[in-house]
């Protein structure tokens, strides 16, 4: 009878410890890619693919993903890898490395299952507290998030707050400073996580799996990381209410 | 017991099996090809993009399909994105070649030096103001692959309407 609860047990734990949410293909565009292995081999409609994936998309491409109930749209030209994708009774967990391009993310929320969804950049992390939100990133532009609704008070550099609304974006290059407490009146429920200091948790992960594999201005994103920054950033954002 | 230990070291074995679908590698299905995201992933490490670099992305934007350089310039020149010169593939890519096919591409129309002179310098100018560029650099600088790509990837935001500066 002990052998049987002891070997029961141990199933079942080994089963739990290794659930991961489904990453489903909703849609392709043009030229899709995953990397398996060292080759690119195209995505189909319905295929179902493993954290760690590498997706890429060409020229007039997309590919809409499905991980767990929330909506990832692929844009073209883009690059991006899901390394992490953990669901359990009461939480959902996503992040998501953005190497260049953009991602359109809408994220499915449940009431009652506390959901997590990251993009991480290597410049910063989006941590998605809305719905809907496009993140983009390239050398010149650096990391851009367009919140795609809602509307919120937003405090300046200077203290003065304003009502926004409509389509805004928050702009962060590599060699500016992240806002250590910038708006934290509406940190708390906002859609972007400003991360102050030096590399976040995300970041450091996205570093360590990128295997160097990371774009034009190395160098810079490691200024970014390391280095002293003391730029004022001017940020004008809509935030869900 | 020995058979209690094997079978629990094999459950721990399998269990990733269970835990998570995997579909089958699938070999390339007849029709669909990946060689753009194959170039695109080499591109991105380039520091030096390359005319013929430019040519190919403009060519696959537009919706054509790239062939060779020579051909991929004929058909700019025709869209009217090239102007009518000789072209190198191996030379390095300018700021203000780019400025100027991706300133044709767009049709901008909210710069009057540009829409008066056509020439690099004011479509650099034009395509900086216009957040599709980064300023501080003059028009023979060049360009990298993630450039290009960002540079690329804005236009076709732009196209489709969802990117705003």
């Amino acid at each position: 009878m002990k052998k049987s609860v002891f070997l029961s047990v141990l199933i079942i734990l080994a089963a739990g410890a290794s659930l991961h949410a489904a990453i489903l293909v909703v849609s392709t565009k043009g030229e899709a890619a995953y990397l398996s292995g060292s080759q690119w081999k195209p995505l189909s409609k319905g295929q179902t693919i493993p954290e760690g994936t590498k997706i890429s998309t060409g020229v007039n491409s997309n590919a809409v993903l499905n991980i767990d109930g929330s909506m990832v749209t692929v844009k073209p030209l883009t690059s991006v890898k899901i390394y992490k994708n953990s669901v359990s009774e009461n939480s959902r967990e996503t992040s998501v490395g953005l190497q260049y391009g953009a991602v359109k993310a809408r994220i499915d929320k449940t009431a009652r299952v506390k959901t997590r969804f990251n993009i991480t950049t290597p410049v910063a992390t989006s941590s998605v507290r809305g719905t809907e939100e496009i993140v983009s990133y390239g050398p010149s532009r650096g990391m851009r998030v367009q919140v795609l609704e809602g509307v919120i008070s937003a405090f300046n550099n200077a203290g003065v707050s304003n009502s926004v609304s409509g389509r805004q974006s928050f702009s962060l290059k590599g060699n500016e400073s992240r806002g250590d407490g910038l708006l934290n009146d509406v940190k708390s429920s906002a859609i972007i996580d400003i991360i102050a200091g030096a590399v976040t948790s995300d970041e450091s992960i996205f570093e360590g799996i990128s295997s160097g594999d990371t774009i034009d201005g190395m160098s810079d994103f490691d200024a970014a990381l390391y280095g002293q920054t003391g730029a004022n950033v001017h940020i004008v954002i809509d935030w869900p209410e | 017991m020995k058979k209690y230990i094997l079978l629990c070291a094999v459950v721990f074995l399998i269990s990733p099996v269970f835990a998570q679908k995997r579909t089958a590698d699938t070999a390339v299905p007849a029709g669909k090809t990946v060689d753009s995201v194959s170039y695109l992933h080499d591109l991105s490490k380039k520091e030096l993009s390359s005319t013929e670099d430019s040519v190919r992305l403009f060519v696959l934007q537009t919706g054509r399909s790239y062939t060779d350089f020579l051909s991929g310039v004929a058909e700019l020149k025709a869209a009217g994105l090239l102007p009518d010169r000789e072209y190198s593939a191996d030379e390095p890519l300018r700021k203000g070649m780019l400025a100027l096919m991706s300133a044709r591409y767009l049709k901008l129309d909210d710069s009057v030096w540009y829409l008066l002179f056509g020439t690099e310098r004011y479509a650099y100018t034009a395509c900086v103001s216009g957040g599709i560029m980064r300023g501080g650099s003059g028009t023979s600088e060049t360009v990298s692959g993630p450039e290009l790509i960002e540079v690329i990837g804005i236009l076709s935001s732009r196209m489709e309407g969802s990117d705003e500066n």
